[in-house]
């Protein structure tokens, strides 16, 4: 039908000889027929289009285009377009189509535009090689035809491509729609003089695309002309240049940035050339070698050099020589009323082959530098010498547990040098044990964030030191912890003594429980006392109950006792006092002897009084036994004299009376002899009886006997009755002074007796290996006294055994011979009886002397 | 009594009244009575006069009663010596026997028994134990022993010069007084020893290197013991009256 349709309308042999392509399309944009020049220009066969969609072999940039020239063209009839095609061999062909609606249908002339018209024009013959290179410029370039007017003909894709145009929007458009602003009017009048002279242009020009945005492309515009020589076209070959254009603005932008902060800048910078030339010196440089704006612009390098300080050598020449590579130099440049401290940075600069063209300085002036720095490091110096010359133990740590400050106290702890101390750690520098430890606690503070105190024990030759350490850390400007700080306070020496102390005393507790020693103190000031334990047994106190109090003390003190204990306990004076007193009990009465010694406290101010306290009821019951039992010895020593000394006058009764007898039985009666005999009788009964009352005076305790008034002659006649057996025995010489019967004494007589025997047997002891030996005993009136003197043929007794001779079991007998309480125990009698039993060290010979008040009564109201 | 007529009696007391009580009763014995009041002077006394028999108190100052037996027995063991002592004496009634002591008497005493101790004393020995004593003896000790010459070797049986030593022996119900002693021998010269005596004393049990046994004074000895006691006495001589052991 199509056919048919064709053969009407159009003569069948034009439609198939014309080499122009001609195709029927349907309404529907279906093609219908094609012509055989479809399969000469485009390759494309009858069968390939026949009723396939003409837009699928329309550039997609021209299809909205062809689709308007469709619709139009269906409205208003004739009209044209261009539009590229599709070939078989994938290559899209420019046509510009030609319309004539035929009923429904429309016919299509398309005329191949591009390099069959191009190479006409050109005069070119057609040839394969440079279609190929027409359609290599196509593919790679921005290519364009204008008429002369400047219209566009044609536009490839890459064209249609940068300025987001189709083909179709640029047909017949002036090129000025691409007018970016960018340039000139003179720039686009210099072009067109160009190329409507014929020339040859080529520039970089700056267009703007569809949506508003440039772009620069290379141009090159080459006017076609006609065989005449009239110019037809301008065929033009771009390049997208845009970013080599911004990146040549950046650069060139950088560039006046970096000279203005060349000439900004805080440190100086001049560069020298090999020519010695100063191609570049900045403000700042200028600034600080004083040089003027003058000065400046003809600067030389023997200039500069005669700005630079005395004594400075500038490294210049030898860089320049090769001999000095970049570097540094300081140096202290005076001007006006300012000094700089300048830091120099001076390097050389290479060109391509390595030859060095030029030298750049840098000058930093370092002044608040440096004089920061110098704050600083007198800060530190200061800080270093608080910190040596501090007692404490002090250093700083990092977080990794590194040292980075020590003082001296904590060289002198660790036996190590500073220099050896930091940087290292713990670990580095201690046993493990001591460093895990140290080491924790520093890390503990670290982690915690904030003080804490901790005892440190640190290694050491002369054993453990100890530390009482407070740790503190140590932030950084972000509030980061940065490390940890410790002052520690070496108490070593203190814990050492704290040590021995608590081993002295547990030592001395031990001693004292093990020892039951009762100690007490009392502070004389608060009246308070301590008590050991076996103290508060001793006085029969509870320890809970007790208050503390010297009055509560003194409540067990016997009454009769008490005033005199307290007297004793507060006569201050340093000396060291044995007192005896009793203590009540449960009605139990003790007898305490306390040693007490009143002392002051280390400052003076307080006095105490320490009393270590015995119970010595026993030691006394003992005494007093062994008093008896010593008096039993004596008595069995004497008691063989005293059985004699009874049998003799019971012999001389006995054989009296034997005789009486005989003579009775006499028838003479010899009454004479009788009574003497009688008379001899009575006699020896009397010196029985003595004998046997001196033997009770001796054997019985009269501690408990009244005061009475007895003849002291009595005394001394019945003393010696019991005794001088003994001396006759062993041939002591017992010489009496006469004592008058008017010396009474009021005493107890048992005990005056003892006394007398006791001193009296000593005298004798003592004078058995003398070759002179005899014992006086005389008394004498001293007013309110009686001294009974006991002498011996002795001379003397030494000082050293003098002063002894009245303690308790001192003795100069030999062992067996004597108990050494002799002495003692009549010291005590003698005491009781206010008198006073000494040694008369102004006679030549050893005499004891027994002083006895008369009355007894005197001497206690005296006393008491 | 009568055997003291003619003899010279040494009294030695530092009592004046005792030594004139025996003064008295010697001389009415007539005896001359020479005096001292001690050891010393009693000693000097007895260097320069005869003396028969001493009688002396042990405790005197200036030389008491036993240092003048030591210095009586240094040269003569025969010379009588009376010793009065007390319980409490520093030496002891076996120990004064054997140091010679011929009688020993406490004070009080019974004059008549001095002076018949003393007469005894005076009659020599192979007289003076030849009567039987009139007395009721009460106790009797009778002992086995192998040989007369054996037992007095071996100290079983210890002669004095007034007495004997008997060792051992079943002694424990025997007390101080007159004893009848009555030993069998196995062997020997005397097959039975049997003679009337004083124990003077008993040692129950071994004491300081001394053995057990009893002191026995003789009072009446059969006359061939007598006869062999005074040949044996002639020849070893003894010191002590009864002794006290070997």
């Amino acid at each position: 039908m199509e056919e048919r349709l064709l053969v009407k309308d159009t003569p069948v042999d034009y439609f198939n000889l014309t080499s122009d392509l001609l195709c029927v399309i349907s309404h529907t944009g279906r093609f219908l027929s094609v012509n055989s020049a479809w399969e000469k220009k485009l390759g494309w066969k009858k069968e390939d289009l026949i009723d396939k969609e003409v837009q699928d072999y329309v550039h997609e940039i021209d299809v909205d285009a062809f689709k308007q020239f469709l619709k139009v063209s269906h409205r208003q009839g004739m009209f044209n377009i261009v539009i590229r095609m599709l070939s078989k061999n994938n290559n899209y062909i420019s046509l510009k189509l030609e319309c004539e609606i035929q009923n429904t249908n429309f016919l299509l002339r398309c005329m191949i535009l591009n390099h069959e018209r191009l190479l006409n024009l050109q005069g070119i013959g057609h040839s394969q090689q440079l279609e190929q290179v027409y359609e290599g410029i196509l593919q790679t370039s921005i290519v364009a035809i204008t008429d002369v007017n400047g219209n566009i003909t044609f536009a490839n894709n890459n064209f249609s491509k940068i300025s987001q145009y189709s083909f179709a929007e640029l047909f017949g458009k002036n090129h000025r729609i691409l007018k970016s602003g960018v340039h000139s009017d003179s720039f686009y009048k210099e072009m067109w003089n160009t190329i409507s002279k014929g020339n040859f242009w080529h520039g970089e020009v700056c267009n703007r695309a569809k949506d508003g945005s440039l772009y620069w492309v290379d141009t090159k515009i080459l006017p076609i002309k006609s065989v005449e020589g009239a110019i037809t076209s301008y065929f033009s070959i771009r390049f997208e240049i845009t970013d080599r254009k911004r990146y040549a603005e950046n650069e060139e932008n950088q560039r006046i940035e970096i000279s203005e902060l060349i000439q900004q800048a805080s440190i100086g910078i001049i560069k020298i050339n090999k020519d010695k030339s100063v191609p570049l010196i900045n403000k700042r440089a200028c600034d600080i070698l004083s040089i003027s704006k003058d000065e400046m612009n003809h600067l030389t390098l023997d200039c500069l050099f005669a700005k630079l300080p005395l004594g400075y050598t500038p490294s210049t020449p030898a860089i320049f020589a090769g001999k000095l590579p970049s570097h540094h130099s300081e140096m202290t440049i005076s001007s006006k009323n300012q000094e700089f401290y300048i830091k120099n940075t001076i390097f050389p600069i290479h060109n391509k082959t390595g030859e060095i063209t030029s030298v750049v300085v840098l000058m930093d002036d370092i002044s608040e530098h440096r004089k920061s720095e110098n704050e600083l490091r007198k800060r530190d110096a200061l800080l270093q010498g608080i910190l040596d010359h501090s007692s404490s133990v002090i250093y700083i740590k990092n977080t990794e547990g590194k040292y980075i400050l020590v003082n001296h106290e904590f060289e002198q702890l660790t036996g190590f040098a500073k220099d050896f101390i930091l940087n290292k750690t713990d670990f580095d520098l201690f046993p493990e044990r001591y460093a895990e430890k140290i080491n924790q606690n520093d890390s503990d503070v670290i982690m915690i964030g904030r003080p804490l105190n901790y005892e440190d024990t640190y290694p050491h030759l002369e054993g453990d030191k100890y530390l009482f350490s407070s740790k503190f850390p140590i932030f950084d400007n972000n509030n980061k912890v940065s490390g940890v700080c410790s002052i520690g306070y070496n108490f070593s020496d203190q814990k050492k003594l704290y040590d021995q102390l608590t081993m002295m005393n547990l030592r001395f507790e031990m001693a004292l429980e093990a020892g039951s020693f009762s100690i007490w103190e009392l502070n004389f000031k608060t009246q308070k006392m301590i008590l050991t334990t076996p103290c508060y047994k001793l006085f029969g106190l509870e320890q809970n109950k007790f208050d503390g109090s010297f009055d509560s003390f003194c409540l067990r003190i016997h009454p009769d006792d008490a005033s005199e204990f307290k007297k004793q306990v507060f006569n201050y004076n340093e000396k060291s006092l044995l007192i005896e007193f009793r203590i009540l009990i449960n009605d139990d009465v003790r007898i305490i002897q306390s040693y007490v010694k009143a002392s002051k406290r280390g400052d003076g101010s307080e006095s105490y009084s320490v009393g270590i306290s015995r119970d010595i009821t026993e030691v006394r019951l003992h005494e007093i036994q062994f008093v008896q039992s010593s008096k039993l010895s004596t008595l069995g020593e004497m008691s063989a004299g005293i059985a004699h000394e009874i049998n003799n006058p019971l012999a001389i009764i006995s054989g009296k009376v034997q005789q009486m007898i005989n003579i009775i039985e006499e028838p003479e009666f010899k009454r004479d002899l009788l009574l003497k005999y009688a008379q001899n009788i009575e006699k020896s009964s009397h010196r029985i009886s003595k004998i046997v009352n001196g033997l009770l005076t001796y054997s019985r305790d009269g501690s408990k006997d009244n005061f009475v008034k007895i003849s002291l002659a009595e005394i001394v006649s019945e003393t010696i009755e019991f005794c001088q057996t003994r001396f006759k025995n062993h041939s002591v010489e017992l010489r009496i002074k006469e004592i008058s019967q008017d010396f009474n004494l009021e005493c107890r007589g048992t005990q005056i007796s003892q006394v007398i025997l006791n001193l009296l047997n000593n005298a004798h002891d003592a004078i058995l290996n003398l070759k002179e030996k005899w014992v006086e005993i005389s008394v004498i009136d001293s007013g309110n006294t009686y001294e009974i003197r006991i002498r011996d043929s002795g001379s003397g007794i030494p000082k050293s055994v003098r002063d002894k001779i009245m303690q308790p079991f001192f003795t100069t007998k030999e062992v067996g011979k004597g108990t050494g309480l002799g002495l003692s125990i009549s010291q005590g009698i003698v005491k009781e009886h206010g008198g006073k039993l000494f040694i008369d060290d102004k006679d030549d010979h050893t005499c004891f002397v027994i002083e006895l008040p008369k009355l007894h009564s005197t001497q206690t109201r005296g006393d008491k | 009594m009568k055997n003291c007529k003619g003899k010279v009696v040494l009294v030695v007391d530092d009592e004046e009244v005792l030594r004139e009580i025996l003064k008295d009763e010697f001389e009415r014995l007539g005896a001359t009575v020479l005096e001292a009041k001690n050891g010393h002077e009693a000693f000097e006394i007895y260097n320069k006069t005869k003396v028969d028999v001493v009688i002396s108190d042990i405790r005197m100052p200036d030389g008491d009663g036993i240092e003048l037996v030591n210095n009586i027995r240094g040269s003569d063991f025969e010379m009588p010596v009376v010793l009065f002592m007390t319980g409490f004496s520093d030496v002891t009634l076996d120990g004064a026997y054997a140091m010679g002591v011929n009688a020993i008497f406490k004070k009080p005493f019974q004059l008549k028994e001095i002076c018949k101790t003393i007469a005894q004393l005076l009659v020599p020995f192979n007289e003076r134990f030849s009567v039987k004593s009139e007395s009721q003896i009460t106790q009797h000790h009778s002992a086995n022993l192998p040989s007369i010459r054996d037992s007095l070797d071996n100290g079983n049986l210890v002669l004095g010069r007034g007495g004997v030593f008997i060792k051992d022996g079943v002694i424990e119900k025997l007390k101080l007084g007159t004893v009848e002693v009555e030993i069998t021998f196995k062997t020997g010269q005397f097959l039975v020893l049997q003679f009337e005596g004083m124990i003077r004393w008993i040692r129950s049990i071994d004491d300081n290197h001394l053995p057990a046994g009893i002191g026995i004074e003789f009072v009446f000895l059969p006359d061939g013991i007598r006869q062999f006691f005074s040949e044996e006495i002639k020849q070893t001589n003894p010191r002590a009256y009864i002794p006290n052991g070997k």
